[in-house]
């Protein structure tokens, strides 16, 4: 893993419209992306993890070029390849590509295996032959860990297993050398007894192969074993960012600390206080006014309990304090102004190291 | 409560109810055994082949108040075996042995009728995918009606929407909402629905099929959390079936592991996870990450759950066990009766006896006074 | 999963269908060597041979030009299932382009592309026909064109939502995300997917086509050297038949197309039944009959 930075995405936005707009005016929007920014290194594994409308399918659909944001930036390697098109994108693809979530759909179930895998190579005029084609998916085959490769290259995904069919799409995904992988939720609809062969995998082509991997999730425990760092999301923007034990460890955001709480631990002796946001998170098309999390923060809620009180280590902004404690209640900035990632002090100099969080409260390292 | 008997030498196996820790965590009183289930075996049959066996002789006890985990992967058996209990197999199941004792009654000895007038009453289901299980074109209010009604459980619509009004309430949420359609409901809500749907005759025994597989983490834990208090506050018993091991380990008194359509182990929770006894529960339990011990790399267990047209013929697990030897790749192990209350299917233990002979079902009360 | 085969081996209707559609097809094709009588062959014709009664000579009686109605029949089996078969061929490729085309670029193409389906379909089809054929030499090609040019838009319809489906599955999601043009997701990804069905239609397709090339024949508008079933029930309404009380003049070439448009409606829909996964039916339920244990014996110690 060196400092070279494999992708940027800078203030990235995306919205839908929802409904025909029709001849009466415009329709609904949908705020699927608003603001979102990060960077990722070479070889490292950024996990990206948030709920089911924080946005991050849209995001990955955004970063492989299948939509075109609304405003923001991408910057692959360096280069902006936000607007390209035509052959522009079909170049840009073979720098990113995707492993997908489905392993039971993500393959043409009236194609061979070979024929699979073998079509990123076609539809990028690579190998000059077919037997060329069939050397290299041999290989990316086996590099997945399906040997021999000969037994699965005439073979229908139906035939195989859902572990051996996740691990065709990794190759179909690795065929064509891209220097980013953006898994997403590869394991999910996986066993459990299966799961850590697929992950180790996917850890083991970041690591030794030196790809960067964004690896999109809704399971924070995975993301302790494997990822290097890891966003949270919430409706569309990245609400905290950090090396993955400095978040887990010390969550500074309200919601990472809620969605630490509430993930069951299989240890039937652990007893925690668990924070159980009520309600569903809202709707992307009304957007709750300055920061999007303050309808279901704990910390503003009357019945709230988890207001540390201490003041030491404390970041809440100036002219708060000066109110009742350190934490009011009836803090009236969070809904009215959007919260942009901080640096929490006390971290590693280096970009990467930076433990970030956009909340108005940046609540102290326990 | 005393249970009909079999003739000594009879080969049906019983298992003794021990307490002891499976009971600590259950806080519902005079724990009475409400589900009893027997040996039970489900064959799949076909014209074009031998009969599949989803199922292999599984039993279980369960007691009033008690929350019980089903643990199993993909082909293991377990919605197989709960669609069994409501008697709701498709075309092509058979239950072809063991009994299922609810209240005291043989829901296997029922004829159809019966089993109809038993089912939702006394033993109801949240199934899997509460949109596919809701009616598209009724509203939600009159679909539970429906089971009111069918169950003589209300006299008359007045009384019905009484009830409706009461069950939304104990699920949290707003009685105003029984007028809309499923589609009208997020996915969290409708599993509100379907719950409370399952309690609309306040049966004694409910299963709950993996009710927030679905979900996103943050919903998942208000449905576990609603379950737990639901159960505090009527004292049903429950059986929650699911792949997850957190949620096993937060919310559950005793588990079934399952695995090929046998019950590899079954103990209470705390025995589960700190003194495992089948490799595959180790190894399961291994293969989960652990948010709080996040040590090492995840092991995984090579090979993929044996499928229901191939089973190999020894222990279902032989093919993926670390610790497998030729006995097991042979021959079928029975379920081993170990210290407490803790069974498990592994040679590993053949030195301990197998449960009961005798098929006789003790109450709690002698289990206690008598050795294990 | 069962293969397709045995599928179709065990749905009735497909059964029914093949057999009654091949059947036909294969007299279709043999029919110099099963046709008693030479249809080209000129003969003397007296006044008794003209709609002559069934007997050993005539099998089926004869027509009002003393010809033999059977070796009318068993020729006339090729020009409808000919006329059928290349005539639904043109309209399903019309309305298979037409249907994938629309499906996978939506938008104003779709709309484009939908509208005038609708107007072709608004127009009732039988009075065009008639006015295009009219306008253009009858002959055995124009039919052919016209049924054609008239008769796709029941499968664009069908297979345009099949296509809107198709589109969405993850499959088509990664041909994307590797850089697969749309003409090559088309070709290799989408129109796999479709074929079954596009079989499927093509069968019924066949039925209507043969309808309607009967219909336009007994109108007189087809090739008069060619004689369809059509044609034969054309020339004995028109010539005496009726009055004569020849019923094996109209009968005969009647129940040959109810023969065959039978044959491929059971099979057409046999096959959509075996492809179209929505289409299944089976039991809910068994009842009682699914505890199957052995019976409990009575003896009990207790």
């Amino acid at each position: 893993m060196n400092n070279e930075i494999a992708l940027e995405v800078k203030d990235l936005q995306k919205q839908f419209p929802v409904g025909k707009s029709g001849l009466w005016g415009s329709a609904a929007v949908v705020h699927a992306l608003n603001g979102v920014s990060f960077k990722l290194r070479q070889g490292e594994m950024l996990a990206l993890v948030g709920e089911s409308g924080c946005g991050k399918s849209t995001l990955a659909m955004t970063l492989m070029g299948l939509e075109k944001p609304t405003s923001g930036e991408i910057y692959f390697e360096g280069k902006n390849v936000t607007h390209v098109k035509g052959r522009g994108l079909k170049e840009m693809r073979r720098h990113i590509q995707m492993v997908f979530q489905d392993p039971y759909e993500a393959l043409n179930p009236l194609m061979t295996i070979e024929e699979i895998v073998a079509e990123p190579l076609e539809v990028h005029g690579l190998g000059r032959s077919r037997e060329e084609r069939q050397q290299r998916v041999k290989q990316v085959l086996e590099d997945s860990g399906l040997k021999p490769a000969e037994n699965y290259l005439n073979r229908r995904p139906q035939e195989l297993s859902g572990g051996q069919r996740q691990r065709v799409v990794i190759a179909g995904g690795m065929v064509l050398e891209p220097s980013i992988l953006l898994a997403d939720e590869p394991v999910s609809m996986l066993d459990v007894s299966i799961r850590a062969e697929i992950l180790n995998l996917l850890s083991d082509l970041c690591r030794r192969m030196g790809v960067a991997m964004l690896f999109i999730t809704h399971d924070l425990a995975t993301c302790a074993y494997l990822a290097d760092r890891v966003a949270i999301m919430y409706l569309g923007r990245v609400v905290e960012i950090g090396p993955v034990n400095e978040v887990l460890e010390h969550p500074a955001h309200p919601y990472t600390r809620a969605l630490l709480s509430v993930i069951p631990v299989p240890n039937p002796r652990h007893r925690r206080e668990r924070v159980i946001l009520q309600g569903q998170p809202p709707n992307a098309v009304e957007l709750p006014s300055g920061c999007h999390f303050h309808p279901r923060c704990p910390l503003l809620s009357e019945n709230s309990r988890n207001i540390p009180s201490e003041h030491s280590g404390c970041t809440c902004p100036e002219g708060v304090v000066a109110r009742n404690g350190c934490i009011s209640p009836e803090f009236e900035r969070c809904k009215q102004e959007d919260p942009h990632l901080v640096s929490l002090p006390g971290g590693k100099e280096d970009l990467f190291g930076l433990h970030q969080v956009a909340c108005w409260f940046s609540l102290p390292r326990e | 409560m005393a249970n009909n008997a079999s003739p000594p030498g009879k080969n049906t196996r019983s298992v003794p109810i021990i307490t002891g820790s499976a009971h600590d965590r259950n806080n519902g009183s005079g724990s009475e055994l409400v589900l009893q289930v027997k040996d039970v075996s489900v064959d799949f049959i076909g014209k074009e082949h031998a009969p599949w066996r989803a199922v292999d002789q599984v039993s279980f006890n369960l007691h009033a108040g008690e929350v019980m985990g089903l643990v199993g992967e993909s082909g293991c058996g377990k919605t197989t075996l709960m669609l069994s209990l409501m008697r709701l197999l498709s075309v092509n199941g058979r239950i072809v042995n063991g009994e299922i004792n609810l209240v005291g009654r043989d829901l296997l000895d029922l004829s159809e009728n019966e089993m109809a007038d038993v089912r939702w009453k006394n033993i109801a289901m949240i199934f899997q995918g509460a949109m596919n299980a809701l009616n598209p074109v009724l509203t939600v209010g009159e679909q539970i009606i429906e089971a009111l009604l069918r169950h003589h459980a209300v006299i008359g619509m007045e009384e019905a929407n009484r009830r409706v009004a009461e069950l939304f309430d104990l699920v949290g949420m707003p009685p105003s909402r029984s007028n809309q359609y499923p589609f009208q409901f997020s996915g969290g809500m409708r599993q509100r629905v379907m719950i409370a749907m399952a309690l609309a005759c306040s049966p004694p025994v409910v299963i709950a099929d993996e009710p927030t597989t679905a979900l996103d983490v943050m919903i998942q834990a208000q449905i576990l959390e609603l379950l737990l208090e639901l159960r505090k506050r009527l004292g049903m018993a429950v059986i929650l079936v699911t792949h997850d091991l957190g949620v096993i380990a937060e919310l559950c008194d005793s588990v079934l592991v399952m695995y090929g359509g046998v019950a590899a182990e079954y103990t209470d929770v705390d025995t589960l996870y700190n003194q495992p006894a089948h490799p595959y529960t180790q190894n399961l339990l291994k293969a989960f990450p652990d948010l709080l011990h996040p040590t090492g790399k995840l092991i995984s267990i090579p090979g993929y759950p044996p499928r229901i047209d191939a089973l190999p013929p020894g222990c279902r697990f032989a093919p993926r066990c670390p610790q497998a030897f030729e006995r097991c790749h042979r021959e079928k192990p029975p379920l081993y009766q170990l210290p407490g209350f803790h069974q498990a299917s592994c040679f590993l233990y053949s030195a301990h006896s197998e449960p009961h002979q005798d098929g006789m079902v003790r109450s709690r009360v002698s289990e206690a006074q008598s050795d294990p | 999963m069962k293969s397709f085969w045995y599928k179709l081996r065990h749905n009735r209707m497909a059964v029914i269908g093949l057999t009654l559609l091949g059947s036909m097809i294969f007299i279709a094709i043999f029919a110099p060597w099963i046709a008693p009588y030479d249809p080209k062959s000129t003969t003397k014709v007296s006044i008794e041979d003209i709609y002559a009664r069934p007997s050993l000579a005539h099998l089926l009686g004869t027509d009002d030009a003393g010809r033999d109605v059977l070796t009318n029949f068993i020729y006339g089996s090729r020009v409808s299932l000919i006329v059928g078969f290349f005539a639904s061929f043109i309209a399903v490729f019309i309305g298979g382009t037409v249907g994938l085309v629309s499906g996978y670029y939506g938008g104003r193409v779709e709309n484009l592309l939908m509208r005038f389906t609708d107007i072709m379909l608004v127009i009732p089809d039988l009075p065009l026909a008639v006015v295009l054929v009219a306008l253009t030499r009858p002959s055995l090609m124009n039919i052919i064109f016209v049924i054609g040019i008239l008769g796709w838009t029941g499968t664009a319809r069908l297979i345009r939502s099949q296509t809107l489906s198709v589109k969405e599955r993850m499959f088509v999601t990664r041909a994307r995300a590797i850089g697969a043009g749309n003409l090559r997701i088309i070709w290799r990804h989408i129109f796999p997917m479709v074929l079954p069905l596009m079989v499927a239609n093509t069968v019924l397709v066949i039925s209507l086509a043969i309808l309607e090339e009967s219909t336009l024949s007994f109108l007189g508008l087809s090739d008069p050297t060619t004689l369809s079933w059509g044609q034969m029930l054309n020339f004995a309404f028109t010539r005496g038949g009726v009055s004569a009380g020849a019923w094996w003049a109209l009968i005969i070439p009647g129940l040959g197309i109810v023969w065959v448009v039978l044959g491929c409606t059971q099979l057409g829909h046999g096959l959509e039944q075996i492809l179209n996964p929505q289409l299944e039916w089976h039991y809910l339920s068994v009842g009682a009959e699914m505890v199957a244990r052995p019976k409990k014996q009575e003896s009990h110690g207790e």
